[in-house]
């Protein structure tokens, strides 16, 4: 079961690979290469500049103490919140469009400042969890020596969170790869840009299938990249015993440092960009809003079906995994890391990986054209096949916390596997599988490219219509979307951020 | 009458491991029958068969006289009325006390249910508690919790895997306490798994020894603590002193004190074993006294023999004079021969 869930969410990606291979050798087209050099500095250049935002931030917040570091313990995540392209709409509004800053945020240097504010939440998270998971006696024990805290920084924590950081960076450099909107708005030559440039201006199919598996290889590997660190990140363990981590009091500079680094950040990557879309938004009469009623209703049904769709297949992934059989639980690993596979692949590629499935379909005269309801199949098939893996991720562990012991001891107390499972396994795990549909909800609402590639004909959701806007330079029409989704996007990061705060190593669940 | 549990001849293996081999052992109705082991002992194992959560290879397990499982048939843990109580407790985390107790109780007359959970949280003195989720009670009372909820079905046995070993002493003491007085008024076995030699001493009517998958030695407390069947059996129930050496006419001598060997040939390579707390050192002058640290009521005594330089351990009132050589003794009866394995082979 949980093997052939892994297959539905890797089908897509895997037709992309055939198809290319099936095409046989093509001469490139003349944006082939820079499209290569473009998505390959911006990984480099986006993904070290967030990694480094993401370490320092971390570093402060688990390791020293100031004034205001439970507060920006959490707040250092909300840029998760904010898809790129929205960040992006708003820096551009802020600076060259009409902004009173400056600057000029774009091309490939502001596509690069842009990433780094975006995705350095996810090596954040990763290095705050490596660094809060140390433990406290060997911490304790680098001080007792004589450890400043910088030496402490270099000698014990960093090589403890190395892997931890690393899984992170690969994150961030997945998404950076996967990005459509940043590159394509600030006019950047990408690997994504170039799929779409080739499958709808200049009509080469092949030359997009042949970007999309290029891509689609740099994201697996990515992942598998991640998923070894993952794997070692508990090298930090030593005593499981929990207790508060020994923070370093900082000196008056270092303080203030310290909190302006932080406070800095958080408003270059939050505050600055969202409010100036709030005041954009502000700008325009009431009556927008009535435009926006329809995208709206477009987006939660379109997320909303989404989520239906994608929670059972993430449901079968995660339970598949757990099964008692050593065996079996191989077969449910290997099927939540086939999910993985969609999930890195970037919904450009995902989506072209549909279209295939239904163009061959239609060539063997099994559905019709592209009409409305394939359209909106294979947009919910792209959805299924990248978020099953995020989604199946909570539910997982929900299911661990109905430890072994609680099944045997309903069995013991006369439960047959019904009753277990509605008296025990559900209530327990209901909170996860909300929050799994959540997540997926979400990411449904903030896709953009797969929704560009498959949206039935004048079928606009809130991103693409603050995509139309922005691109037609009308952004302070693009506000208002665009401050729809982030809203939308606020719920799972505050969720997602709680939840590791209390999954502190060691501590009693 | 048959016992409330027996088992004959159960076997179970792990690929090339053995989980349990040929355990032939029974539990009276109203008893204790503790099984003490180290871990890897089998132990879990054994609960794991009991309850029938796992299959057996060879041999069959009875309940009240009913087999419930042999090989190729495995009565499910959910018909055959075996309460659990586990090491992490397993409460239902969603689920209040009261509720914990009376998920078990499907069984009983709903109108009845209510009555028999109370008198259950009555009888585990958490009566005050009922309403309170798992995560609200402590250590302890999550154990009793649990005691109760395992309990409340009458079950024919109740399985009791390290229950108390998550506990500090007070709280260990009194749920031993507890337990065994619930153990004397129910129906039915107690099995209460440990690696705690005292703990099992405190808690069994009936102790039983198991290493390396095999029952070394099952008998009453007492009999097993005084004469112990095998050196295992001897060092499993509490520190020892050991020599190992030959036996000659009839004895084995230590470089502290003979050991009687009547019924080993001489020639023999045997082991001479004298609890810690059996061996008296008093002021003499033989053997010089290494060491010597307070342990509440007694003191631990090192007393070593400078010929062989072999050191052992004897205890002492606190209140005796303080000595720097002495003389060591042991009542006949606390000084075992064991041959050793080896010999015979």
């Amino acid at each position: 079961m949980g093997a052939l869930a892994g297959l539905v969410c890797a089908a897509p990606a895997v037709l992309v690979i055939a198809g290319a291979l099936s095409s046989g050798p093509t001469s490139p087209l003349p944006f082939f290469w820079a499209s290569v050099a473009g998505s390959f500095g911006l990984a480099v250049v986006g993904g070290g500049f967030a990694a480094l935002l993401g370490v320092i931030s971390a570093w402060l917040v688990a390791m020293c103490a100031f004034p205001g570091r439970r507060f920006f313990s959490w707040a250092l995540v909300l840029p998760l919140a904010a898809p790129g392209y929205v960040l992006a709409y708003a820096y551009a509004a802020l600076t060259w469009a009409g902004g009173p800053a400056p600057l000029s945020v774009s091309g490939f240097w502001g596509a690069a400042w842009i990433y780094a504010l975006a995705f350095y939440p996810y090596v954040y998270l990763a290095a705050r969890a490596a660094f809060a998971s140390q433990s406290a006696c060997a911490l304790e024990a680098a001080r007792s020596l004589g450890a400043s805290p910088l030496a402490m920084a270099l000698k014990v924590a960093a090589p403890s969170a190395w892997p931890g950081v690393a899984a992170g960076t690969a994150l961030a450099v997945m998404e950076i790869l996967a990005d459509f909107g940043v590159a394509q708005y600030l006019g950047v030559s990408t690997l994504t840009t170039g799929v779409f440039r080739a499958w709808f201006s200049k009509a080469e199919p092949q030359t997009a299938l042949q970007l999309a598996s290029l891509l689609l290889t740099a994201a697996v590997g990515l992942l598998v990249v991640e998923r070894l660190l993952r794997g070692r990140r508990g090298f930090a363990g030593g005593s499981a015993r929990w207790r508060p981590l020994p923070r370093y009091r900082l000196g008056a500079f270092w303080t203030a440092v310290a909190f302006l680094f932080c406070a800095g950040l958080l408003t270059l990557a939050v505050i600055a960009p969202l409010g100036w879309l709030i005041r954009l938004a502000a700008l325009r009469p009431l009556s927008d809003l009535a435009l926006l009623a329809e995208p709206l209703g477009n987006a939660l049904i379109l997320a909303g079906a989404a989520a239906l769709v994608t929670l059972p297949l993430a449901a079968i992934l995660a339970a598949a995994a757990r099964q008692p059989d050593p065996l079996r639980a191989r077969l449910g690993q290997g099927g939540l890391f086939l999910a993985g596979m969609g999930y890195a692949a970037p919904g450009a590629v995902i989506a072209l990986g549909a279209l295939a499935a239904f163009a061959a379909a239609r060539e063997a005269g099994l559905v019709g054209g592209l009409s409305g309801a394939t359209a909106f199949a294979a947009l919910l098939w792209t959805y299924a096949a990248r978020f099953a893996a995020p989604g199946a991720q909570p539910i997982e562990a929900g299911l661990s916390r109905v430890s072994a012991s609680l099944g045997f001891a309903a069995r013991t107390l006369g439960a047959g596997p019904v009753r277990r499972f509605w008296a025990v396994d559900a209530p327990i795990a209901a909170p996860s599988v909300l929050a799994a549909a959540l997540i997926v909800f979400v990411e449904a609402l903030k896709e953009l490219p797969a929704t560009l590639i498959l949206r039935p004909f004048n079928f606009d959701t809130l991103a693409v219509r603050a995509y139309a806007y922005a691109s037609d330079e009308r952004l302070t029409q693009a506000a208002a979307p665009a401050l729809l989704i982030v809203l939308a996007g606020l719920l799972p990061t505050l969720l997602l951020s709680s939840r590791i705060e209390r999954a502190r190593a060691g501590r009693r669940p | 009458m048959s016992p409330a549990l027996a088992l004959v001849g159960v076997s179970r293996r792990y690929g090339p491991l053995a989980g349990l081999r040929q355990v032939t052992l029974s539990a009276p109705d109203k008893g204790v029958l503790a099984v003490l082991g180290a871990s890897g002992s089998g132990k879990s194992t054994l609960l794991r068969v009991i309850a029938g959560l796992e299959p057996v290879d060879e041999g069959q397990i009875q309940l009240s006289g009913r087999v419930v499982s042999r090989r190729g048939f495995t009565e499910p843990p959910e018909a055959r009325r075996v309460g659990l109580v586990f090491q992490d407790y397993a409460l239902f985390p969603h689920m209040t006390a009261v509720q914990n107790v009376r998920f078990g109780l499907s069984r009983d007359p709903p109108q009845k249910r209510a009555a028999i959970a109370n008198e259950w949280l009555d009888a585990v003195g958490l009566a005050a508690k009922a309403n309170a989720y798992p995560h609200e009670l402590s250590g302890g009372e999550q154990q009793r919790i649990a005691l109760a909820r395992a309990l409340a079905p009458k079950p024919s046995a109740l399985l009791l895997d390290e229950p108390f070993s998550g506990l500090d002493p007070v709280l260990r003491s009194e749920l031993r306490d507890l337990t065994r007085r619930i153990a004397k008024e129910t129906a039915g076995a107690f099995v209460f798994v440990t690696h705690d030699a005292e703990e099992a001493l405190f808690m069994a009517d009936h102790l039983a020894v198991m290493a390396h998958g095999r029952l070394v030695q099952a008998d009453e407390p007492r009999s097993l603590y005084e004469r112990p069947a095998t050196l295992a059996a001897a060092a499993a129930l509490g520190p020892v002193n050991q020599f190992e050496g030959v036996v000659r006419e009839g004895r084995l001598a230590t470089p502290f004190l003979d050991f009687p060997a009547p019924s080993l040939t001489d020639g023999t390579r045997a082991t001479a074993v004298v609890r810690v707390e059996a061996l008296a050192a008093t002021p003499g002058q033989r053997f010089l006294v290494a060491e010597r640290r307070p342990q509440g009521a007694r003191d631990l005594v090192m007393v070593r023999c400078e010929k062989s330089g072999v050191l052992w351990r004897a205890l002492i009132p606190a209140a005796s004079p303080a000595m720097a050589r002495c003389e060591v003794s042991a009542p006949p009866s606390s000084r075992l021969v064991f041959p050793t394995p080896d010999s015979q082979s």
